[in-house]
């Protein structure tokens, strides 16, 4: 029901857009500003039943991944060192299936 | 190269190396080979200081390092006479740049060198973005299909250096001068004058033109108190080069909230011979100074390794880096090219050392036809024109990459986690996440050099782009036919519908325009798949005109000698001609 592939045409001219409702915003009004982003788009939609899906996938993601939320906080420091965790992960991600393509997914 | 150069006072870049000989204390193992036999290229006496002369020299290319190389060369299979100074006598230490982009590769097949390339790198296409151990997500850049070149070549700075330099050594006008350092520079209406510092004495030089391509901390730019002022970003990062006895399929690895240290990110990255690439931002209380002491350098990359996996660290630097320009490239008859016009992210995606070979590659050829006669000076004054928006655009990527990776404000900070958040359910968010964009060709669109399209055609290509290269029959490649001179690419059905003498006359001319005949039937080169017809939007009779940097410059559905030189003039002059 709710379409998670890439649509936009230019992808990091929207992350920009969205980085630019904070410009001149103290925290609390940057806050606000993405919540009224999130108000007209929501109501743009106008379907019920996909606002509640899609409120309920960022639960879910927020569930299953809050690793993402503590990156470049000070939590995010493990309190012991993998040793050779570097290229443990590597073999693990050789293990798995190929890569799948991913169209636009253009990183250095 | 600018190692050994004078400091820039006003230069905020700061980089700490360690000590190589101290970081290969290191072996644990039995793993013991150096990859890379650092030439020393010898000083040798010139005219100048032998015959005790002023030297006078149509070209002189400060600094040896991606730019200034590649233009001596580009100078060089043009005929043209150049003088290349360097204060150092080697390639750049370290690895530096390491992508070497699919428009380089093209440019390098020009110059003669796409080939010792492509034997000593790798290609890959295989990323992994991970969250601690957890992998977000997969990619592999698939080649395009149908062009010669991958998207990139991973082969490190001092690998193409030398192969520039041995490039160089063939090229009979080409005089590449080590131990040479600039001193002194001043310029007037007619001349640049440089003084210059030898081992075996000083010397003076006058030049009709000087390009400046000496680094970061350029001398050149000090001299004529150029200020170099941008967004300074205050994270220092690790970059090592490291051997390391461990083999598998080429990847890419970046960590986000690594669990093998503390830093924010780690990167790990295939070179060719067993090395790697590895980078780390240094945590917030690291102190730079401490954190490149080689033992340490050694002690995170053990860390990240485990205790059975043998490594030689080749190569160790902390620096912090700034993205900025220089307001005006072109300096009165000095150019400034790379890093000393515009310094750019470590993560931007390979834009340093790419877009250093595509500044000169658009110089060159305007200096070249500037000092043959066929163009007026104001020609160079495109050399900005083209070239500030690619850096201004190659400054904005980089901006953002960095953004993304430290995100400067809490919102910033919001956004990025819930992009990494999504990225394993949501195929939208893991376009979104943006560790580097890759460096592709820029589009020179609103030059004044290109002559707008009168005719519709239905391709993404436009005048502005460079050559999208195409397979033509025989296991020829467009990409292989680029002579460095104007090139007018025409398509026909069968031979005999082509103006052969309209095309002779052309190829004649004191900018001769030489000819790319591809037909259907033979006799000349073949599309056979037709990729090159769809590619440009060919149809029996279409003509493409390349500039001799490869950009399409003009494109007619049929041929016209005089609108092509008209072209060719506007091409020169940045001017229609009446």
């Amino acid at each position: 029901m709710l379409n998670s592939d890439m649509r936009f045409a230019a992808p990091d001219d929207v992350y920009q857009a969205l980085l630019s409702l904070a410009d001149g915003r103290n925290e609390r009004d940057a806050h606000a500003a993405l919540a009224a982003f999130a108000l007209i788009l929501a109501n743009h939609i106008g379907e019920d039943a996909v606002v509640f899906e899609a409120v309920a996938q960022v639960q879910r993601a927020f569930a299953t991944h809050p690793e993402a939320l503590l990156v470049g906080t000070p939590d995010a420091a493990p309190e012991s060192y993998q040793v050779g965790g570097a290229l443990d992960s590597l073999r693990k991600v050789l293990a798995l299936k190929p890569a799948p393509t991913i169209p636009g997914a253009l990183t250095s | 190269m600018h190692d050994k150069s004078l400091p820039d006072d006003r230069s905020t870049y700061t980089e700490y190396r360690a000590d190589p000989r101290a970081l290969r204390k290191h072996v644990a193992g039995t793993l013991r080979s150096g990859n890379f036999e650092y030439p020393a290229y010898p000083f040798r006496a010139p005219p100048e200081l032998t015959e005790g002369r002023t030297g006078r020299h149509p070209v002189v290319i400060v600094g040896g390092g991606l730019a200034g190389l590649a233009a001596a060369v580009d100078f060089g299979v043009r005929g043209i006479p150049c003088v290349l100074l360097d204060d150092n006598n080697t390639v750049s230490l370290g690895s530096r740049s390491i992508a070497q982009g699919k428009r380089t590769m093209e440019i390098a097949t020009r110059l003669g060198i796409a080939e010792r390339m492509r034997e000593k790198g790798v290609f890959w296409s295989k990323g992994n973005t991970l969250i601690q151990d957890k992998l977000l997500y997969s990619f592999d850049i698939l080649p395009e299909g149908d062009e010669k070149y991958s998207a990139f070549l991973s082969l490190p700075q001092y690998h193409v250096e030398a192969i520039l330099v041995e490039r160089a050594a063939e090229l009979p006008c080409v005089d590449l001068r080590w131990s040479s350092r600039v001193t002194g520079v001043t310029q007037d209406d007619d001349a640049v004058h440089l003084q210059v510092e030898t081992p075996e004495g000083r010397y003076a030089i006058d030049t009709e033109w000087v390009i400046a391509c000496d680094g970061i901390r350029s001398t050149m730019r000090g001299a004529l108190g150029i200020p170099f002022e941008g967004n300074r970003f205050i994270e220092h990062f690790v970059i090592c080069d490291v051997k390391m006895n461990f083999t598998f399929p080429p990847q890419r690895m970046f960590w986000f909230s690594p669990t093998f240290d503390r830093s924010n990110i780690a990167l790990m990255h295939q070179q060719p011979e067993s090395i790697w690439r590895v980078d780390w931002q240094l945590g917030v209380g690291d102190d730079p100074k401490v954190e490149s002491q080689p033992e340490r350098v050694n002690e995170r990359l053990a860390t990240m390794f485990g205790p059975d996996v043998p490594f030689e660290t080749m190569f160790a630097s902390i620096y912090s880096f700034e993205v900025r320009r220089i307001d005006k490239f072109r300096h009165g008859r000095v150019f400034f090219a790379g890093d000393a016009a515009h310094q750019l992210s470590p993560f931007g995606g390979g834009r340093g050392g790419n877009s250093a070979i595509q500044d000169v590659d658009n110089l060159v050829w305007k200096i070249a036809h500037v000092l043959g006669g066929h163009a007026p000076p104001s020609l160079l004054d495109s050399y900005d024109a083209e070239r500030i928006p690619v850096a201004d655009e190659n400054m904005r990527l980089s901006r953002r990459a960095a953004e993304f990776i430290n995100p400067t404000s809490a919102h910033s900070h919001a956004l990025r986690n819930a992009t990494l958040a999504l990225a394993p359910g949501h195929p939208f968010a893991k376009v979104l996440i943006n560790t580097g964009r890759l460096s592709v060709a820029p589009n020179l669109r609103g030059s004044a050099l290109l002559t707008p399209d009168e005719d519709g055609w239905d391709t993404a290509l436009t005048p502005g782009n460079a050559a999208v290269d195409a397979p033509l029959g025989d296991g020829e490649w467009l990409s292989e036919q680029f002579t460095g001179e104007f090139q007018l690419l025409i398509y026909a059905e069968r031979l005999d519908q082509i103006d052969h003498a309209a095309l002779d006359a052309l190829d004649a001319d004191a900018v001769p325009v030489s000819p790319i005949v591809v037909t259907e039937e033979g006799g000349a080169l073949t599309d056979p798949r037709g990729v090159l017809r769809r590619r440009y939007d060919l149809h029996p009779g279409s003509v493409y005109l390349f500039r001799p940097d490869q950009y399409v410059t003009a494109r007619w559905r049929a041929l016209d000698p005089a609108k092509v030189r008209d072209a060719v003039r506007r091409a020169l002059a940045g001017h229609r001609s009446p």
